[in-house]
Formats: structure tokens, C-alpha cells, sequence
């Protein structure tokens, strides 16, 4: 039997598992629900009760949503942050670096947040771009920027990788040319001068930039006359191209040949003297500055599992981005665990609020309750009255909760969007409308409490109240 | 239609076990209307909400026709009340929500689907009857406190009850709407004969009545036969 039935649920779609499941959740409320309030007419009364101490009862709603909200707006971020962070690694299979921290590098290369890492040099470059398992290997490049835009040295191949076929303009060509990401506010044709480190200063075309490598806000001392000394004066980049939108952080990055990146620090190109003009690998190794990650690309899966083994030595370290993250996100779980219950205790103490409110407020409503004893309502029309109210405030509290949770959720949503580009797309999901199920069907039992605190009263004390 | 009643050896007692209420015999016949009067807190009212089943005696036996209330419990008393009892109260106890139509007709609220268009119908007569026709759609805070007191008389002939139960009903209003009150209220009970008991201070409600008993320190003192 137990087993059929556990057949039964798994042949089931998800849709119909959680269309069920919210229905089992709601069933004790449903069945109260018909049960109290076959065969009278109590739409009236209850309206009535709901204007009599309205801005009661609104108190009451608002707090029944500002607990219902809390939950549904954790729920619903935590599974944005979760979807946009991944979908930000899709692109990154597997990155090679220098050994050290893979968070700090998944942040750097994937998440492009300043940070300071060791660089790899041009044997081990080439080593990676000549395995014959590999289809891609794109130096990065980082540590300048412009107007708060991140500058990332890269290959033209790693572009159309990232984003697909350019939404305008054409891929660099030269040493002094850029591609910018979707929310990047430069056009086509216009000049920039970089600046190093991630300094939101005041840089203008041809005037003004900062000058770094690798690090950040670490030069950003302004001389005398407001100039910063860390502009990359007399290098500028010319934007040639603009990438499709990502929902990613790369959207507000402007690419650039890591030849360019090498070439504004002082530095070799990658290429000999003999072939100085040339952009992209191979590389000499001899005129490799070096490179603090390498994204790769392969096009079997078991070849990247090899690379990863193949790369984790004691001069570089490979690692699956979305590995990283999946560690990450096990952080998160305990945080948003952690969340969750301080969410469950407020729900729990906004209950037991909510539940001695509706007492108080029977009493206050006790010479009506009285009057209908005494016109000869039974006791069970009575009692379905005040559950039909109090399950009336907390299913109006709890639906308002979830859309004020959404709707919070959606906000903050955008704001961390509009500061990371990582795309957090918020909608509705079948958790929260769980949450809220479960919410009301254990609030509106519980409700049952007052009702019966109700019937309880003998109605001539009541009758005689002035 | 009315009810007879006979209450004999009724003895009800308070809280700590003080006698409130002793009748040793009390008769109405089918649509007689009694006056009840005496000084406040003689056991007036606990003698009319005995009759209506909201206090349950210590002792003694309270027959409507053949029905004895003391025997029922408190579902069946609730339902005695619901088809039989019309209660009118010192104070209207109106729902001020609710337009005085619904006000009138809130037993079909509880009463069985297929009563609750008749009520609704009898309540718009009995408001009509009592010169509310006009307003009784309308917001019953904004009514007098003389057009409320009707609107409750309306509520409790809703169900063309065959026992009317007043507790002072004319007891917050002037002399001009007591009046017209006191006529319409009898003057129902009359057309209908419906048996009332009603509870007041007023000579004028009093002297219009059929009969007039006095309780003191809760003792009915005068008049408890027909």
C-alpha cells in the first residue's frame, strides 16, 4: 500500500507533487472550513466584524504580513542570488590559475572583483593552449579601469564565447581597441584613457585615469591640481564593438587584447620584437608577463575533469568555477538556515501575538457574539463566526505577506543587479506558496482557540455589559 | 399565534449561591401581554431571560405550550429561541455595519437555507409596519434612537415568533417616540397574539398591558395567576 503510493506520488510531474502538496497543506483549513460553515450565512457578519475595529485588524494583517513577507521575501532571494551567481559561472568551465585561494579567484575571474593574485607564466600558457583536449584558452588580464568599469585584457575568441556574436560593432584588431559590455556607457567610436586600480574617480575622455595592476585603490592619491597619479596617461583605447547583454558582471566590463593591458604597464606584449603587432596566441614564453587566470575550454566533459587533474600542481591550480560555488552556496545554506529560523521564530511570535490580539478582540466584540446567543444562534454558528474572522484576517495577512515578500525580494533584486550585473531574477515560487500554506493552515487551526474562548462566555454577562 | 406558559417553583440562583429569582407559580395564556415592573435589581430582567432560556434555573420548571425549557439543553433551548422567542432589548444591539434591513433579518443568518428568504420578507414587513421602509437600506448609525429600537422590534418579529420578550424597551428613548413605540409594539402583538412578557418602568407601557406583576427583592409579590 505505502509503496504503491510512493509510486503513485513519483509518477506524479513536479507540478502536480507541489499542486498537491500545497492542497495537503491546506486541507486542514478546507475542512474546517466547510465543516463550520455548512448551512449558515456568514459573509455579512464577518464583513461586519472586519469594519468594526478596522484599523485593529489592519494592525493585525500588517503584522501577519511583515512575518509571512520575511520568509517569502529569504526564500525568494536566496533562490535568485543562487540562479544569477550560477548562470554567471555558465560560461567559466574551468579556470587555471596560480596556486592559492579558488574563492578569491572565482571572484576575480568570474565575478571580476579586485583582488591580488600570483600570475602564471607563458611555458605553462602554452602548456594549456597546446593540450589537444582543449578548444579554448583565454588569458585574462585586470587591474585597470574606467569610470568604475572594469578593464579585462583578454583574447578576441574568450568575447565571442562569453557573449556570442557582438550586438554592434566589430571585435579589436589593435593593441588600442575595445569591445565594452552591454551596460557599459561608451559608444562606438569613442577614446577613453585607463586607469588602474577600480577607482570611481572623475576620468575623463582624454584627461584624466588612474594607473594600476593587478590590485586596487592602492594609487589614488590625487596631486595638487585634483589629477590623480595613476592615470595611464598617453595610452588610449578606442571602442570598436559592444557585447550582447550576459546578466553577468562581464556586462559592465570593457574587454581589451591583453596585449593592450601588458603594453600600458610598461610591460612586454607577449610577443617577440620580431612580431610585436600581432594580437592573440601563441605567445613566447620569454615575452609572457604573465597571467593571473586562465579560462578553458573544452568540448568533452571527462577532458575538463582530466585538465583539472592534469593542472592542479604545485605551479597552478585548476578548478570547476560552479564547484567553488556549490561550496559557497553550502555557506549560504547554513546563513539562509540560520535566517530561516530567526524567519520560523518570528512567524511563531507574530502568531502567538496575532492569536491573543483576536482573544482581546472577541471580548470587545462579545456583546455582539451574546446578541446572536440570544436570537438563537447555536453555538457552532457562533464559534464558525470568530474562526471565519480570525482565519479571514490571517489568510488576508498571509497573502498580503507574500506579495509584500515578492515584492521586497524583487526590489532588492534589482538594486544588487544594478551594483553587480549578476542578473537575479525573482519570481514566484512553489516554496513560498508552501510557506504560506503552511502558515494558514497552523494559524487559522490555532485560531480555533479564540472561538471556542467564545462560546465559552456565558452570554448574559455579555448582554449586560454597557 | 402565542405560547401559554407556566412556571412553577422557579428558583435561580447567583454565582455565590444567592437566591436572585423565587415564582412559585406564574401563568400567561396564548397571546396574553404582561407587564412586569419593580425597583432595579429586584430580578426583573433574570426572570425574563429565565423565560428565554438564557439563565438555567437552580430548580422549578418553565413550560411553553409543551415545551419545558428546563429539560432542553443548551442546543435545544438555542433553537427554542431561534423559532419561538423574540427578544427586544433596552439597548437596540444593532449591527452598525449593516444597513437596518440586514439588521432586521440577522437570525437568517443562522436559520435553515430554506427559511431565509421568509425571514427576509417578514423583516422588510415588520420595518415597512413600523414606518422604515424607506430607510431601511440605508446606514443604521445615522437612524434615531427611537427609529434603532424599531429596527430591533423588527429583528425579533423577523421570525413571527409566538413569544415577544422585552426587557425595558422604551427605557433610552423621549415620551414622543416611547409612545409611538409602545403602540406599534402592542399593537403587533395584539394583531399577531403573540404572548409577551415585557419588562418596564413605564406606566404608560405598564397600563396598556393585559395584566401587571411586581417583583421585589425577587419575589413576585401580585398577580402571578391569569
Amino acid at each position: 500500500m505505502l509503496h504503491s503510493l510512493e509510486n503513485l506520488w513519483y509518477s506524479l510531474s513536479p507540478l502536480y507533487q507541489d499542486l498537491l502538496f500545497t492542497l495537503v497543506l491546506l486541507l486542514p483549513t478546507l475542512v474546517l472550513g466547510l465543516y463550520l460553515t455548512r448551512s449558515f450565512s456568514l459573509r455579512p457578519l464577518v464583513q461586519s466584524l472586519m469594519l468594526r475595529y478596522r484599523w485593529t485588524n489592519l494592525v493585525l494583517i500588517l503584522l501577519i504580513a511583515v512575518s509571512v513577507g520575511l520568509g517569502v521575501g529569504l526564500i525568494t532571494q536566496e533562490r535568485g542570488l543562487r540562479k544569477g551567481t550560477a548562470q554567471a559561472t555558465d560560461k567559466f568551465d574551468l579556470v587555471i590559475s596560480a596556486p592559492g585561494s579558488e574563492i578569491t579567484m572565482l571572484l576575480a575571474s568570474v565575478f571580476l572583483q579586485p583582488s591580488d593574485v600570483a600570475l602564471l607564466d607563458g611555458e605553462t600558457f602554452n602548456r594549456i593552449a597546446n593540450d589537444n583536449r582543449v578548444d579554448l584558452a583565454a588569458p585574462l588580464a585586470f587591474g585597470d579601469s574606467y569610470n568604475g568599469a572594469p578593464i579585462v585584457g583578454t583574447i578576441t575568441a574568450f568575447l565571442e564565447h562569453l557573449a556570442g556574436p557582438l550586438e554592434s560593432g566589430r571585435l579589436f584588431e589593435h593593441e588600442q581597441e575595445a569591445v565594452v559590455g552591454a551596460l557599459v556607457p561608451l559608444k562606438t567610436g569613442e577614446h577613453f584613457t585607463p586607469a588602474h586600480g577600480f577607482e570611481d574617480g572623475a576620468h575623463d575622455d582624454h584627461d584624466h585615469g588612474s594607473h594600476g595592476h593587478g590590485d586596487h585603490n592602492d594609487h589614488a592619491e590625487e596631486d595638487e591640481a585634483g589629477e590623480t597619479d595613476n592615470i595611464h596617461h598617453g595610452f588610449d583605447y578606442e571602442v570598436v564593438g559592444r557585447m550582447k547583454p550576459t546578466g553577468t558582471p562581464w556586462d559592465q566590463a570593457i574587454l581589451v587584447p591583453v596585449e593592450g593591458v601588458w603594453a600600458v604597464h610598461g610591460l612586454s606584449n607577449g610577443h617577440a620584437p620580431s612580431d610585436r603587432d600581432r594580437l592573440g596566441p601563441p605567445y613566447h614564453p620569454e615575452y609572457f608577463p604573465g597571467t593571473p587566470a586562465i579560462i578553458v575550454k573544452s568540448q568533452q566533459l571527462w577532458a575538463n575533469y582530466a585538465l583539472r587533474s592534469d593542472f592542479t600542481t604545485a605551479e597552478s591550480m585548476a578548478f570547476f568555477p560552479g564547484e567553488v560555488l556549490t561550496r559557497l552556496y553550502s555557506v549560504m545554506g547554513d546563513i539562509r538556515q540560520a535566517m530561516s529560523l530567526m524567519a520560523v521564530i518570528t512567524e511563531v511570535l507574530v502568531t502567538a501575538g496575532v492569536l491573543t490580539g483576536l482573544v482581546m478582540l472577541t471580548r470587545l466584540l462579545g456583546r455582539r457574539f451574546a446578541l446572536l446567543k440570544a436570537l438563537g444562534a447555536p453555538d457552532r454558528f457562533v464559534f464558525a463566526l470568530v474562526w471565519c474572522y480570525a482565519t479571514t484576517l490571517i489568510l488576508t495577512g498571509a497573502l498580503t505577506g507574500f506579495g509584500l515578500g515578492y515584492l521586497t525580494s524583487k526590489g532588492l533584486s534589482a538594486l544588487i543587479t544594478e551594483h553587480t550585473s549578476i542578473l537575479i531574477d525573482v519570481a514566484p515560487g512553489w516554496a513560498e506558496v508552501h510557506l504560506v500554506a503552511a502558515f494558514t493552515s497552523l494559524t487559522a487551526t490555532l485560531a480555533l482557540l479564540p472561538a471556542w474562548l467564545t462560546i465559552r462566555r456565558p452570554a448574559l454577562e455579555d448582554l449586560r455589559q454597557n | 399565534m402565542g405560547c401559554s406558559l407556566a412556571v412553577s417553583d422557579l428558583l435561580v440562583k447567583g454565582d455565590d449561591d444567592r437566591t436572585l429569582l423565587q415564582v412559585e407559580r406564574l401563568s400567561l395564556a396564548k397571546g396574553e401581554i404582561l407587564g412586569l415592573r419593580g425597583p432595579s435589581g429586584a430580578g426583573k430582567s433574570t426572570l425574563l431571560y429565565t423565560l428565554a432560556g438564557l439563565v438555567k434555573p437552580a430548580a422549578g420548571s418553565v413550560l411553553w405550550d409543551n415545551n419545558e425549557l428546563t429539560a432542553l439543553n443548551s442546543k435545544d433551548r438555542a433553537r427554542f429561541r431561534q423559532n419561538s422567542i423574540g427578544l427586544i432589548f433596552q439597548d437596540a444591539f444593532l449591527f452598525e455595519e449593516l444597513s437596518p434591513r440586514d439588521n432586521a433579518a440577522l437570525v437568517s443568518a443562522f436559520a435553515p437555507a430554506r427559511e431565509r428568504r421568509t425571514i427576509r420578507e417578514k423583516a422588510d414587513a415588520a420595518l415597512s409596519m413600523l414606518g422604515l421602509g424607506s430607510s431601511s437600506t440605508g446606514d443604521v448609525s445615522k437612524l434615531s434612537g427611537g427609529e434603532r429600537q424599531r429596527v430591533s422590534i423588527a429583528r425579533a418579529l423577523s421570525r413571527q415568533p409566538s413569544i415577544l420578550l422585552a426587557d425595558e424597551p422604551t427605557a433610552s428613548l423621549d415620551r414622543k417616540t416611547a409612545d409611538r413605540l409602545i403602540e406599534d409594539l402592542l399593537g403587533s402583538c395584539r394583531a399577531t397574539e403573540t404572548t409577551a412578557v415585557i419588562v418596564s418602568h413605564d406606566p404608560y407601557l405598564l397600563e396598556r398591558t393585559d395584566r401587571i406583576i411586581t417583583i421585589e427583592d425577587g419575589q413576585m409579590s401580585s398577580g402571578g395567576e391569569a
